[in-house]
């Protein structure tokens, strides 16, 4: 197998022969990520199940899978739906007060005049440079904060687009969200990301 | 001429280099006017390539390894790999 991604289709052909290599290079290639996506979705306590029983439905899945979505996405979309599905339950029994489809408006309207000039324009920061917060640890701190503190739904597209680095289409197909929807909550998480900064910059805190 | 607050929000799709060209330059001009915008956009590009490139958890050697020895029996096996799971 070595460390080159496989040909798709024959990795395919090669799992579905329960070929044990190749099912061990897939659960190494998408663990990480899948766990990433669980987090972001339904949180730590709940990840580590949702990641166990999204690869039971992929290996019962596996004969039916027609292979028209890239393996990838087909077991990401599987886990999104197993957490949502699990956020719904811990809701009903008080774990989390989170809704998936819940996706508050991050407004900083207040900051603009009725024209949409700037009232209160954004505060300088010491320095604004990826280089100078990722040597603080005290303003990643205050990121890993903000992460925590998001909807799910904008946590979800945050991570697989700016930690994940995956493209917007495939992030949408993996949610079950429109591309509008998924360029809203991206911006809703980026922009809550930067206030948190400002914020702690303003001497207030994380 | 576009409005500040426009601006800031389509911030996240300037980043992303997905806006139509036209777009993009009232931004830029936008943004050759005005240094309140010019701000936010820097801290904003800030903070997304910072979390971009925050350490990321990894999953510990020995955990993946049990991981993987549980799920390989249920692979070999789906019929009575489902009681060994539980």
């Amino acid at each position: 197998m070595g460390s080159s991604p496989p040909n798709e289709e024959a990795l395919i052909k090669r799992l579905r022969a329960r070929d044990e290599e190749a099912f061990v290079w897939v659960v190494r290639t998408y663990q990480g990520k899948m766990l990433s996506l669980a987090r972001a979705i339904v949180g730590e306590p709940f990840a580590e199940e949702i990641v166990q029983d999204t690869w039971l439905a992929v290996i019962r899945g596996l004969p039916h899978f027609e292979g028209r979505a890239r393996l990838e996405t087909w077991i990401l979309r599987i886990l999104s739906n197993t957490a949502k599905t699990r956020l719904q339950r811990e809701r009903r029994r008080r774990h989390t007060h989170l809704v998936w489809e819940d996706n508050p408006p991050f407004s900083e309207g207040h900051r603009f005049h009725a024209r949409g000039h700037w009232l209160s324009p954004p505060w300088p920061w010491h320095e604004e440079t990826p280089e100078a917060l990722l040597a603080s640890e005290e303003l990643q701190r205050c990121l890993t904060k903000a992460v925590a503190a998001l909807p799910p739904a904008q946590r979800a597209v945050l991570i697989l687009r700016d930690r994940e680095g995956m493209a917007m289409e495939d992030i949408c197909n993996i949610l079950e969200i429109s591309a509008t929807n998924g360029r809203v909550l991206l911006y809703r998480a980026r922009a809550q990301l930067r206030a948190a900064i400002e914020n702690y910059e303003r001497g207030k805190g994380c | 001429m576009l409005s500040c607050r426009e601006v800031t929000e389509q911030a996240s799709d300037y980043l992303e280099s997905t806006l139509p060209w036209q777009q993009r330059l009232g931004i830029r001009l936008h943004l050759f006017l005005c240094r309140h915008c010019r701000r936010y956009l820097r801290q904003l590009r800030a903070v997304t390539i910072a979390f971009r490139q925050m350490p990321r958890p990894e999953i510990p050697e020995e955990v993946m390894d049990k991981q993987i020895d549980r799920l390989r029996a249920y692979f070999l096996q789906p019929e009575d790999g489902i009681k060994k799971m539980d």
